[in-house]
């Protein structure tokens, strides 16, 4: 047989283990060894023989070797021509990278697997899993017994003689790994005999755990489809990418150089890069290499951790390739950086001629490890344009992109199909021909997506994480990718905190027993006022307690001395202290045991300078809570306005009455309000006073309860369909969490109306790179939760009108996107009609059937109407209509087949209709109309009032009736049209248009 | 009986051993090293050399330790001196003339060959050496003839009183095979002067009229060399078919391999023990037609036997005809094929797959010293870069490309005197620790003596690396003691550290001393990294202890 590997490998080892249980039979050995210079980083070999007779030669002739035994996957083909008919290559897969044009890991592998006799393991993560990394060669030859001549218990004692003299962990360790070894070698044929590919066998072995692999009978393989498709990286990827990642980290850099990120996309088999050759400051460029570029002309690129972007800086030469010009620029080119960068040399790229100039003519791919969302990817188009791209064209239309842990390679690939990007691409523009195959980008996209889930993530202490890896520009040869600049950075990924228990979050929400701390006996302070609200929600005084030294009772509510002096663990507590005081009675809340949750009122605490100590004493003691058993108390806040429950009968937000109608009668709406500001909150209250949230949580600093915490509890109640939710930041990978809430909840058939506040130019300082730029915090929040199927809206006063009219018509049925149009007003239908299209939506003006048309002119003839109107799709009623022609014509339009929901809109100012305070007191006005179509229809149905204050009486009467009621007509159309365009979308089905064949068989204009 | 699965090396390691000796000498190099080194491994076994009683310590170099193993068979005890073929020629003057003055007790020379030079400058071949000298030469084939040739040579070299040489290659130094050893020979006194009668001054004293005298006991010792390769059971002749095949050594494996079932149709002289035997080669021609003669090495046995014009009526084949190949070693296939017996049909394509050349290890100091020279070189056109043997012979790869020749031992610095004296400015030469107390000093004391315009760089990282960590003799402080004493200007003596953060600070002394008209010595010194680095420094990065800055805002 044939040993190979890599000098330091240890196959030598494996020859002497064979050996001594050879020799134990009494047989014949020969074995020849490398020693000297070749040991020095290169390929070695050992021929290995052991027969039970005479044997001469050391080495072994072509085609007699009866086995290749690698320590590495690339070095076990190089003896394949040494191997008989039947002979059997068994190979570790994991690649020892220390060449610069290793080929990919894949390659190599699938290489191996034409072999008809060949076995694969993952040496190295078994042994690492037997107690050692060191004990890879044992691995292999524990795989190798299955193929030797010699029993498994000859082998391994010879492996504990071997390891005797250091000792029995030593021992055991390797008999672990020998075991593990054989057992994942034998697991590995059964896979392939099964049907499995290479690929996707070794994909299972990895699944297998420490019980099966050690135990004497091998696992049973699963049937394996036969096409599996594996999104993720293979171990032997990985680890080969660790190995770089390795490299970087022990050179104690944390950027990434332009040819590692080459050799890492090599490696995952995504891209092959343009032939390069990495010339340190202190080298020179052979000739001979020089000689070796396929092009005419070279670039060099300066090579520096202070250079990120080399075209600005600079920072590149092309060059005609002689070795003269070459090493002339090349001085030239370090000279002038080296005064102010950090210059470790220069990367000699072949010269890629173009395919495509200007704009289209480049690929931009990126990954990024984001605090608040974890990984992420991101493509679009590339160059030094990208980022004005971004930054001037729409989102989601320069650059696709998307958190990378909740989307498949496919997925990606059709966001990406959305943009400009794809579009020139793909040859669909003028002036464009197809530059790239779309199995390309979807290869490059799961080898992106692969890294970025499996390195941009908290990986412990296994190994640096990555922070960023980026390709920009790839440019096009022969429809595939080849990429003209990389650039990585390691970063150590965010960790996970501990997840808070959501158990006692429902507690918080319907208390049993509510204790306040920080009341007034006499003065109206926050925390009097709370606990008055407390009393004015409805909340039995006796299920009540202050908590106050030295006093007995205030406003007819008990007190007790301290939290630890209640009688029994309280659901709530609300602190409405100082901050300064908050640190003691957290800790109290914690040591003590007697509050579930409780809500901190006060403000400045983090924020305020010299409150950063209060913060942390604050999370101090959280964190000693969640390491108990059951995870401690849960804490709202601090600095915000804590909670308003209507199922729950308390309020603890102390916005005096007068100033916030509380509205504490009005039955609850469905609606839950979640924000991290309070004002926020009260400001949209304000606005729209008949919103009547179920639930509204201020959840403040969110030093324990996060958003997503309070989404996916509040998501749950039967009593909730809406939730508007306003957010600045989030917490260690929150924003993930929340996004995945979302998708939950979106699934569940409940509405989410998210706006994200702050959005700054995050992490786009010098050190960042393209992803960063196009991908910042707030895009990634956006896309993330368009994609997760939540409403997203820019404005505040979007976010109300959305809320607005996803509570109101939550119950209603969205069967399309054809809207059915009426005003009194001309200027209404016009704007009606230019609002159809818009970034988040694309509605149409409904196309009215005969049948629907002859109905209709009979209702305008009832009311006098029929020479001054005419019947189309929008319906200018004219001021001359009144309550009845109104109500004819809504009544025809919701009943019409071809009109799935409808835009009701009145300026309010005509004579001919009651609308002032005194009027609709009066007499049946539009508001009573309305309410009682909306009471009938199953169709999506929206108010338009578009006049002052003087009408408010009407507004507020629509919206007590149900309705939601837009201020502006255009306005309407473009927030009901979004509301429209996400509930189809979240049926996942074609919605309806002009172009569909409506049920009824009625022919579309 | 005691077998062990031993090196060819490990093999004369232990023949000597058994055989009763009381020094092995040698200097490391590439293939021989393991046979001194399992020799120290036995003597540290026991405690030491006084109570192993036997002493073996690396020597300065090859000459030095002929010498000293020379010395002690004047002492009447066995002695084992073993280097590479490269390394006879540095102990050419002692080992010749040795032959002169005859050995008293047992003197064994173990010169391992690299055909194919896996680790050496050229592939000669040692038995021609051995028949220069008119000493007996025995050629093992595998392991167990090399442990018991070894132990036979002390024997036969008391007996005719003249040392004898064992020839190796790497292939058999290399492998590993069973071997079963016999009783060691007693060694009781072996620190007290021999049993054996101090040999006649007259008869080591090789001034001319001694000179002559032995010279003529030399050459009238041949015929009794021959008879004794006739007789000794050695060289084995077997007559069969018509079709004769001539094997030496390790390439009589080859033989037996390819002939396998066919063996008793095919005549064979197996050659073990040199001289060759005349009289067993003459029954062999006269009985074949047709000679094929499969020796490791140069064409030894095949010249002899075809002489000048070739034996006529007789096909004889070989390396000189082309039927096998001149250069390189032998394998199975090449001597199957010459056999007209071709072992199978030739498995598998190989692809075409990127190649794993040797390198400087991660972290090397040489590459950093390498590094440093040449950026301050590169201010010159056209610098001189001469170089050594060692490792950092790698610095002819690229990307360092800082070495332009390896002659052998010691050359470096004498090829730039020379150079220096053809006007050349400016000539470097890199030359390792081990390698300059090798054979560097005396080049330098003559260049610190004529104050040569050179730079001499003597690489220290304080051990042999490239034939495995072998102790140095001259590094640390003690090497710049041995400068000073052989009169480098002390101006112009420095010693550098060769790292990364270095970097700048030592370019700037090269450059300045590359300015110097005249001798300048620079030693950069940093630890080998295979002797530095302590048993548990293999580290995991953890992502905590991560070394970036820039954290997400």
């Amino acid at each position: 047989m044939i040993l190979a590997g890599v000098g330091g490998q240890g196959i030598l080892t494996i020859a002497k283990a064979i050996s001594i249980a050879a020799v134990k039979r009494g047989w014949s050995i020969k074995q020849a060894e490398v020693h000297g210079m070749s040991q020095r980083g290169g390929a070695v070999q050992s021929h290995l023989r052991i027969a039970d007779h005479e044997l001469h030669s050391d080495l072994i002739g072509a085609g007699r070797a009866d086995m290749v035994i690698a320590a590495e996957p690339l070095e076990s083909l190089r003896y394949t021509h040494l191997l008989g008919e039947d002979g059997v290559v068994v190979s570790s897969d994991a690649a020892f990278v220390n060449i610069g044009n290793y080929p990919p890991v894949e390659q190599v592998l699938e290489q191996i697997s034409y072999l008809p006799n060949h076995v694969l393991v993952d040496a190295e993560r078994l042994a690492r899993a037997a107690g050692s990394g060191r004990a890879a060669n044992i691995v292999i030859l524990g795989a190798a017994s299955l193929h030797l001549p010699l029993t498994a218990d000859e082998l391994e004692d010879a492996v504990a003689e071997l390891f005797a003299a250091k000792g029995d962990k030593v021992v055991s360790v390797n008999r672990r790994a020998f075991r593990f070894g054989r057992n994942a070698a034998a697991a590995y044929e059964d896979g392939l005999r099964r049907g499995g590919t290479s690929r996707a066998v070794r994909h299972w072995v990895e699944t297998l755990d420490e019980d099966q692999l050690a135990a004497a009978e091998r696992p049973d393989a699963p049937v394996f489809d036969v096409v599996e498709p594996v999104d993720r990286l293979s171990g032997a990827e990985a680890h080969a990418v660790e190995g770089t990642l390795t490299r970087v980290f022990e050179d104690g850099r944390s950027q990434l150089f332009e040819h590692e990120v080459y050799q890492i996309v090599q490696l995952v088999g995504a891209i092959d890069p343009p032939h390069h050759v990495f010339v340190r400051t202190d080298e020179l460029l052979s000739p001979e290499a020089l000689a070796r570029f396929p092009s005419e002309r070279v670039v060099l690129k300066i090579v520096s951790p202070d250079v990120v972007h080399k075209s600005d800086a600079d920072g590149i030469v092309f060059c005609r390739k002689d070795d003269e010009t070459v090493r002339h620029e090349m001085t030239r080119l370090i000279r002038r950086h080296q005064g102010s960068a950090r210059v470790e040399g220069v990367l000699v790229v072949e010269f890629v001629e173009r395919e495509q100039h200007g704009l289209g003519g480049e690929l931009f791919v990126g990954v990024r490890g984001t605090r608040e969302f974890g990984p992420i990817i991101a493509a679009g188009l590339g160059g030094v344009d990208t980022e004005y791209l971004a930054r001037s064209m729409r989102p989601g239309l320069a650059v696709a992109k998307a958190v990378a842990t909740d989307i498949t390679a496919e997925q990606f690939m059709d966001l990406f199909r959305q943009t400009a990007a794809y579009d020139m691409l793909s040859g669909r523009t003028r002036g464009h021909r197809r530059a790239v195959s779309d199995g390309e980008l979807l290869r490059c996209f799961r080898a992106f997506i692969s890294l970025a889930t499996r390195f941009c993530v908290d990986r412990g202490d296994v190994c640096p994480d990555v922070g960023e890896l980026e390709v920009n520009p790839f440019s096009f040869r022969n429809q595939r990718l080849v990429p003209l600049d990389g650039r990585g950075r390691l970063q150590t990924a965010v960790h996970r905190p501990p997840a808070r228990p959501l158990d006692k979050v429902e507690k918080l929400l319907e208390p049993g027993r509510i204790a306040v701390v920080g009341v007034s006996a006499k003065g109206r302070n926050f925390g009097r006022i709370i606990l008055d609200n407390v009393i004015e929600c409805g909340f039995e005084r006796d299920n009540i307690r202050v908590i106050r030294d030295g006093a007995d009772e205030i406003a007819g509510v008990a007190c007790v001395p301290s939290i630890s002096a209640l009688p029994e663990p309280f659901d709530l507590l609300v602190v409405a202290t100082g901050a300064d005081q908050l640190p003691a009675l957290v800790a109290e809340c914690v040591e003590s045991g007697k509050v579930h949750s409780a809500i901190l009122i006060p403000g400045g605490v983090g924020e305020t300078e010299g409150s950063t100590d209060i913060e942390q004493a604050v999370r101090d003691a959280i964190a000693k809570g969640r390491a108990r058993d059951g995870g401690g108390p849960v804490f709202v806040g601090p600095n915000c306005l804590g909670v308003q429950s209507r199922p729950g009968r308390y309020d603890t937000f102390f916005i005096p009455e007068n100033k916030l109608a509380k509205r504490r009668g009005e039955p609850g709406r469905g609606v839950a309000l979640i924000s991290q500001s309070g004002a926020f909150i009260v400001s949209r209250m304000s606005v729209v006073e008949t919103l009547d949230p179920t639930l509204t949580i201020s959840i403040g600093n969110q030093l324990d309860l996060t958003l997503s915490d309070a989404l996916r509890v509040v998501g749950r109640r039967d009593d909730v369909h809406t939730i508007g939710l306003y957010a600045e930041g989030f917490n260690d990978l929150d924003g993930l969490d929340l996004l995945t809430t979302i998708r939950e909840l979106s699934e569940a058939g409940k509405t989410v109306v998210f706006y994200k506040a702050g959005r700054t130019e995050q992490g786009r300082d010098a050190a960042a790179g393209h992803t960063a730029a196009v991908a910042g915090d707030y895009d990634i929040c956006e896309a993330g939760a368009e994609a997760a199927g939540a409403l997203v809206a820019d404005t505040f006063s979007e976010f109300e009108r959305l809320l607005e009219i996803a509570a109101a018509n939550h119950a209603k049925t969205a069967r399309g996107v054809r809207l059915g149009a009426m005003s009194n007003a001309g200027f209404e239908t016009v704007g009606m009609a230019d609002s159809l299209a818009g970034r988040r939506h694309r509605v149409e003006i409904a196309t009215l059937a005969d049948a629907t048309r002859e109905r209709l002119s009979s209702v305008l003839g009832d009311n006098g109407l029929a020479r001054l109107v005419n019947v189309r799709n929008p319906m200018d009623l004219t001021p001359m209509a009144g309550e009845a022609a109104y109500e004819g014509v809504a009544r025809t339009l919701l009943g019409a087949d071809e009109i799935d929901a409808l835009i009701v809109s009145c300026v309010p100012l005509s004579p001919a209709m009651a609308t002032t305070g005194a009027e609709i007191a009066e007499s049946r006005s539009l508001a009573d109309v309305l309410a009682e179509l909306n009471a009938e229809t199953d169709k999506p149905l929206v108010a338009v009032v578009d006049a002052g204050a003087a009408f408010e009486p009407l507004v507020t009467r629509l919206r007590e009736g149900g309705l939601a009621v837009m201020r502006s007509s255009d306005n309407a159309v473009r927030s009901f049209g979004t509301y429209l365009t996400h509930r189809c979308a979240r049926a996942s089905e074609e919605p309806l248009t002009n172009e569909t064949r409506t049920p009824t068989g009625t022919p579309g204009g | 009986m005691r077998a062990g699965l031993l090196l060819g090396d490990e093999a004369v390691a232990n023949g000597a051993i058994d055989a009763g000796i009381s020094g092995a000498f040698s200097y490391p190099g590439t293939p021989a090293t393991e046979i001194t080194e399992c020799i120290q491994d036995y003597v540290a076994r026991r405690g030491g050399w006084r109570q192993a009683g036997l002493f073996a310590e690396w020597s300065a170099n090859e000459k030095v330790a002929y010498e000293e193993a020379l010395g002690m068979s004047y002492a009447g005890r066995r002695a084992l001196v073993c280097m590479k073929h490269v390394g006879l020629n540095v102990a050419m003057d002692p080992f010749v003339n040795s032959a002169l003055t005859g050995a008293n007790g047992g003197l064994v020379l173990a010169v391992a060959d690299d055909p194919s030079m896996h680790s050496s400058q050229n592939e000669q071949d040692s038995r021609f050496l051995a028949e220069f000298a008119q000493v007996p030469c025995f050629e093992p084939g595998d392991q167990q003839q090399a442990y018991d040739l070894t132990r036979a040579a002390f024997d036969e070299s008391e007996r005719i009183g003249l040392p004898v040489m064992i020839r190796l290659v790497t292939r058999l130094c290399h492998s590993r095979a069973g071997v079963r050893m016999g009783e060691p020979n007693a060694r009781e006194e072996a620190l007290k002067p021999g049993p054996r009668p101090r040999p006649d001054p007259n008869d080591w004293t090789l001034v001319p009229i001694n000179a002559r005298r032995r010279f003529r006991r030399l050459v009238e010792l041949q015929p009794e060399l021959i008879e004794d390769s006739e007789t000794s059971g050695r060289n084995r002749l077997r007559l069969a078919g018509p079709h004769g095949v001539i094997t030496a050594g390790l390439a009589h494996n080859y033989v037996a391999e390819a002939l396998g079932e066919t063996a008793d149709e095919v005549s064979v002289l197996r050659i073990s023990q040199y001289p060759i035997p005349p009289g067993m080669l003459r029954r062999f021609v006269d009985h074949c037609d047709e000679i094929t003669v499969v020796e490791e090495g140069y064409p030894f046995i095949e010249k002899r036997l075809n002489g000048l014009l070739g034996v006529p009526g007789k096909a004889i084949r070989g390396k000189l005809t082309g039927d096998l190949p001149a250069t390189g070693e032998l394998n199975p296939d090449i001597v199957a094929a010459a056999l007209g017996r071709p072992l199978a049909p030739v498995g598998a394509m190989v692809p075409d797959l990127a190649s794993r050349p040797p390198q400087l290890c991660k972290g090397c100091p040489h590459a950093d010293s390498f590094r440093a020279i040449m950026e301050a070189a590169g201010a010159y056109a056209d610098p001189i870069l001469f170089s050594d043997i060692g490792c950092y012979t790698l610095g002819v790869m690229p990307p360092f490309r800082a070495v332009q020749s390896c002659v052998d031992m010691g050359s470096s610095i004498a090829m730039a005197h020379g150079a220096s004296r053809a006007g050349a400015h400016p000539v470097v030469c890199t030359i390792g620790d081990s390698t300059f107390a090798h054979s560097g000093m005396t080049p330098l004391i003559g260049a610190a003596h004529h104050d040569a315009d050179i730079t001499v760089f003597v690489l220290d990282n304080s051990t042999t690396a490239m034939t495995g960590a072998q102790d140095s003799l001259a590094c640390g402080e003690r090497l710049v003691s041995v400068l000073r004493g052989l009169g480098v200007d002390p101006g112009h003596l420095h010693v550098i550290e060769p790292r990364p953060q270095n970097h700048g600070d030592n370019v700037e002394i090269i450059r300045r001393e590359l300015g110097h008209r005249g001798l300048s010595v620079i030693i950069p010194r940093r630890a080998c990294i295979h002797i530095k680095r302590p048993p548990q420094q293999v580290r995991v990065p953890s992502a905590g202890s991560c070394a970036c800055e820039t954290v997400e805002p």
